[in-house]
């Protein structure tokens, strides 16, 4: 995980985009685990923050939803880089307390996002947001299976990294 | 071929493919039923309307905690769970699991009561601070009715799930057991198929081994058949006999060198012509016409055919002519195999001719003689006609032949001869039968008359004087006449009788003619007497063995006798061997007295061998009835062995009969004999129908030429040159020659100059009993202490 050093450039702007929207931001996403000080490392993320990396596109269909859908939100990787997270396992946690685990390396082999725009709209828990972990399923299609799907946790609120 | 001749192979075959073909096609559809299952969304389907529920009864349980205790928490617990119940349900009949969620029993209507649920308590739960508790209430117990209802579709959903679990669970294991059953299907096709193939292959194998075997075995043969070829051709080049190989248009297209030989034509100067250039003319047409006719038949042709050497020289050949054949049976060949017999002809000529004509008056012999009264007999006895028989005896020929010499005496029964041959008539047949007798066949007589005209006419041509010499010489005739069948049916018979009428005219005074009559059968009863003392004259020991000196032509020593039998009655005298032998032959006694002589012969030689340390030789007479006795042999090599004499001393005299006659038992004695070292000897060689064939066939060792041939050597240069001929024959053939009959100094001459081996006669001695020859011996012994001998 080390060598997956965030740029500085990045860094700076995310730092300067956190500082500014520190006070009227809510925390949307908590990330837990060790981020580099040991175990019980605490990052969390607002939706601006989480605006801020770069943004990914996927176009895509799901069990859940009816016709194509273009969801956009920051590539997982680049949230676990930022957050210079040590681990294998994700474990995800959603608003109404479901779980589930995802491997972290889901994130480096697929273009995995945590979507936070449906149809450029910032989604809400009533459109299952505020996040949504959506694979890229049209471009890969070895990910239609029920693994994946089951992957594809909505309104997530948590990761703790292991 | 495996594939044509079995109809279940190809079914088979045909069974294997396209059951694995289609085990494919449903594996692959099975495959595809699986990706089809994972890449579905969760078919959890009881899970999926589960969630709803349970996010209703979160949603509820929010509220009651806010009617329990209004915070700010509270609130904004309600909120959220409101969301999150409100996100399920507005997305509740979306995408695929939507689909199967909508199939439900009762899940559209719930739906739709759930989303006028949401939005009817959409502004109480955002403005909850500002309710009333009763309208909360009214909603809390509107989602209670609502989880009810929730919870009937999870139920449904739980059965639902149930069945479709069921179905596929069935589909899978039908498509399972349909993909064992085919898989069995195939694998037992194809397990039937490879038993098929190892079968042909097996078939094959074998059908592989065996064609090799007879490949091997072939090619062994065809080994053997081009070295047989090779043998075969070196044969044909190396043959003695010629051997022309012509084309099937009769062209010539192979002569072996002995061809050449004998033709004096080149290979090269000959091929491609027919080989009728070789034709002397001297035989007829229409032996060739035969000839070509039997070989274009596909027949083989045997004969003799004169034909003409380059240097225009005649020459004859024994030829076989035989067809070749190639594998369509199609002549395409003709093979002739050709012997010189030139050489052979000739001496059969010459023997033909003395063995059949008398070289004196020209006249058939005795021989042909009899040979024509057989004929004579046979044609009568067709024709149920009449024959007669003369015996004709010139009466005082001994008495010219004495006074005046041979040469009168021939010329006086050449005279005869021309007398007696033109009494007859055309169909009448004249015949010298020895010395001045002659006898006369009458063809076609219709009774005694006719044989009376015919004898009458004799007698009054011999009234007239012979001139010979400037002297009128007188001869009368006497005639004896026997006719068939009254007087006999058999030559031997009506000579006998004839012969019989005869002396009954010399009785009765000569110059005259007699009929046979019964009363004159005298030599019968005079055969009966002979007969009756022949009878144990062995044992009352009548019987005495002569010796005739045998004498080597070159060194004029004796090397041998001859053992003659002579028999001395005490009633009837010195009876002649001609007169008893053929009578003892005819009896059987010969083979007893035969074994006698024999026994006596070799007793007494090797006495003289011992006493005289000299190689000495006897010769002894064999009958034909003697060699036809099985046990022949034994009988002579038994009396060799009681005498201690060596196989080699003793000769066997045959005579030519025995050899024409060639009988099985004759021939086994005869080559048992000739094994054992005994070696056989032919007497009076030149007298019978003799031929070289007759020679070669049986294990001759000595030729005795016969008196008669050697008689006029002297005096007649032709007949000189015939026993020319006749030695030089019996050389060719590696013969000893043993001349009989030698009485003077000049037939000595001859047989000297003729490299004649051996001869006896009374040149030198008669023969003489066994104490008289024992004196010749030792006189010898007396003059030549050690005796020297080549044969």
């Amino acid at each position: 995980m080390k060598k997956w050093l965030p740029n500085l450039a990045l860094l700076v702007l995310l730092l300067a985009g956190s500082v500014s929207a520190m006070a009227e931001s809510p925390i949307i996403l908590t990330l837990s685990g060790d981020f580099g000080e040991g175990k019980g490392g605490i990052r969390t993320l607002s939706l601006e923050q989480l605006n801020a990396f770069p943004q990914r596109e996927i176009r895509t269909e799901t069990p859940w939803t009816d016709g194509v859908i273009v969801y956009r939100g920051p590539l997982l990787r680049d949230v676990l880089q930022w957050a210079n997270a040590n681990g294998q396992h994700l474990e995800a946690l959603a608003i109404n307390d479901y779980t589930v685990t995802i491997p972290v390396s889901d994130a480096y082999q697929y273009d995995v996002i945590l979507a936070t725009h449906k149809m450029d709209v910032p989604m809400t828990v009533r459109t299952k947001g505020p996040i949504w972990v959506i694979y890229p399923w049209q471009e890969k299609t070895e990910l239609q299976t029920e693994t994946y799907y089951s992957r594809s946790i909505w309104q997530l609120k948590a990761i703790e990294v292991r | 071929m495996i594939w044509r001749s079995s109809p279940i192979f190809v079914l088979l075959v045909i069974g294997v493919v396209a059951g694995a073909a289609s085990l494919l096609l449903l594996m692959n559809s099975l495959q595809k039923e699986l990706e089809n299952q994972r890449r579905v969304s969760r078919e959890d389907i009881v899970w999926y309307s589960g969630q709803i529920e349970r996010e209703a009864r979160v949603f509820r349980h929010a509220l009651a905690l806010h009617l329990q205790s209004d915070s700010a928490a509270n609130r904004a617990r309600v909120q959220q769970t409101f969301d999150i119940f409100w996100s399920r349900a507005d997305s509740m009949h979306k995408g695929t699991m939507g689909k199967v969620y909508l199939k439900l029993d009762g899940a559209k209507e719930v739906l739709v009561e759930t989303r006028q649920l949401l939005i009817e308590a959409d502004p109480i739960v955002t403005g909850l601070a500002s309710r009333k508790k009763d309208d909360i209430t009214a909603i809390l117990q509107r989602v209670d009715s609502l989880i009810g209802k929730l919870y009937r579709v999870a139920n449904q959903a739980s059965k639902y799930a149930l069945i479709t679990q069921e179905s596929r669970r069935k589909s899978f294991e039908m498509t399972h057991s349909r993909a064992l059953h085919l898989m069995l299907a195939v694998f037992g096709a194809g397990a039937l198929l490879l038993a098929l193939f190892v079968n042909r292959q097996r078939a094959l194998d074998r059908l592989a081994s065996n064609l090799e075997g007879t490949v091997a075995s072939r090619t062994e043969a065809l080994y053997h058949v081009n070295q047989q070829l090779r043998m075969l051709s070196v044969a044909v080049e190396q043959s003695p006999a010629s051997v022309v190989i012509c084309n099937r248009e009769g062209l010539i297209e192979y002569v072996n060198p002995k061809f050449e030989e004998v033709s004096g034509y080149s290979a090269s100067e000959i091929r491609g012509k027919n080989p009728n250039f070789l034709r002397s003319g001297m035989t007829p047409l229409k032996v060739y016409e035969e000839m070509w006719h039997e070989i274009t038949s596909g027949r083989e042709w045997r004969g003799e055919l004169c034909n003409q050497r380059k240097n225009g020289e005649k020459y004859w050949e024994q030829v076989s002519v035989s067809p070749l054949f190639n594998e369509e049976d199609e002549i395409v060949h003709y093979l002739a195999v050709k012997e010189d017999i030139t050489q052979r002809k000739h001496y059969e000529e010459q023997l033909l001719k003395q063995a059949n004509y008398d070289s004196l008056t020209g006249l058939p012999n005795r021989v042909l003689a009899l040979d024509r009264l057989e004929q004579e007999i046979r044609h009568a006895r067709r024709n149920k006609g009449m024959a007669g028989l003369l015996y004709v005896d010139l009466d005082s020929f001994k008495q010219v032949n004495d006074s005046l010499g041979h040469e009168v005496g021939d010329q006086l029964l050449r005279l005869s001869a021309e007398r007696l041959s033109a009494c007859l008539r055309d169909c009448d047949t004249a015949a010298r039968f020895g010395g001045d007798e002659f006898i006369v066949i009458l063809s076609e007589i219709n009774g005694p008359e006719d044989a009376q005209i015919i004898m009458q006419r004799m007698v009054e041509t011999f009234k007239q004087a012979f001139m010979l010499k400037g002297r009128e010489i007188f001869t009368t005739v006497s005639i004896g006449a026997s006719l068939y069948p009254a007087d006999g049916d058999r030559p031997i018979v009506l000579l006998k009788n004839a012969d019989a009428a005869m002396y009954q005219a010399k009785a009765d005074g000569k110059n005259g003619y007699r009929f046979f009559v019964e009363a004159m059968n005298r030599q019968a009863e005079e055969r009966a007497r002979i007969e009756n003392y022949l009878h144990g004259a062995l044992q009352r020991r009548e019987f005495e063995v002569y010796y005739q000196p045998m004498i080597d032509t070159e060194t004029g020593l004796i090397v041998g006798s001859e053992a003659l039998l002579r028999w001395f009655s005490p009633a009837l005298g010195v009876v002649p061997p001609t007169v008893f032998i053929p009578l003892a032959e005819e009896k059987g006694t010969i083979i007893s007295i035969g074994e006698w002589v024999l026994q006596q012969a070799c007793l007494d030689t090797q006495h003289w061998r011992e006493e005289f340390s000299a190689d000495l030789t006897v010769a002894v007479n064999a009958s034909s009835r003697q060699f036809r006795e099985p046990g022949f042999a034994i009988t002579v090599l038994r009396s060799l062995e009681q005498a201690e004499l060596e196989a080699s001393s003793v000769k066997l005299e045959i005579t030519e009969s025995l050899l024409i006659d060639d009988e099985v038992q004759a021939r086994i004695n005869m080559e048992k004999l000739a094994a054992q070292g005994v070696r056989i000897c032919i007497d009076d060689f030149g007298t019978g129908y003799s031929s070289l064939s007759y020679l070669r066939k049986f294990p001759i060792d000595t030729l005795k030429i016969d008196r008669a041939f050697l008689k006029n050597v002297t005096s007649d240069t032709g007949e000189a040159a015939l026993a020319c001929a006749i030695m030089a024959l019996g050389r060719s053939l590696g013969m000893t020659l043993v001349g009989e009959g030698i009485e003077t100094e000049a037939q000595y001459q001859f047989i000297l100059n003729n490299e004649c081996h051996l001869f006896q006669g009374y040149y030198v001695s008669p023969p003489v009993s066994a104490e008289e020859f024992r004196d010749l011996l030792k006189q010898q012994y007396l003059q030549h202490r050690s005796f020297c001998h080549r044969r």
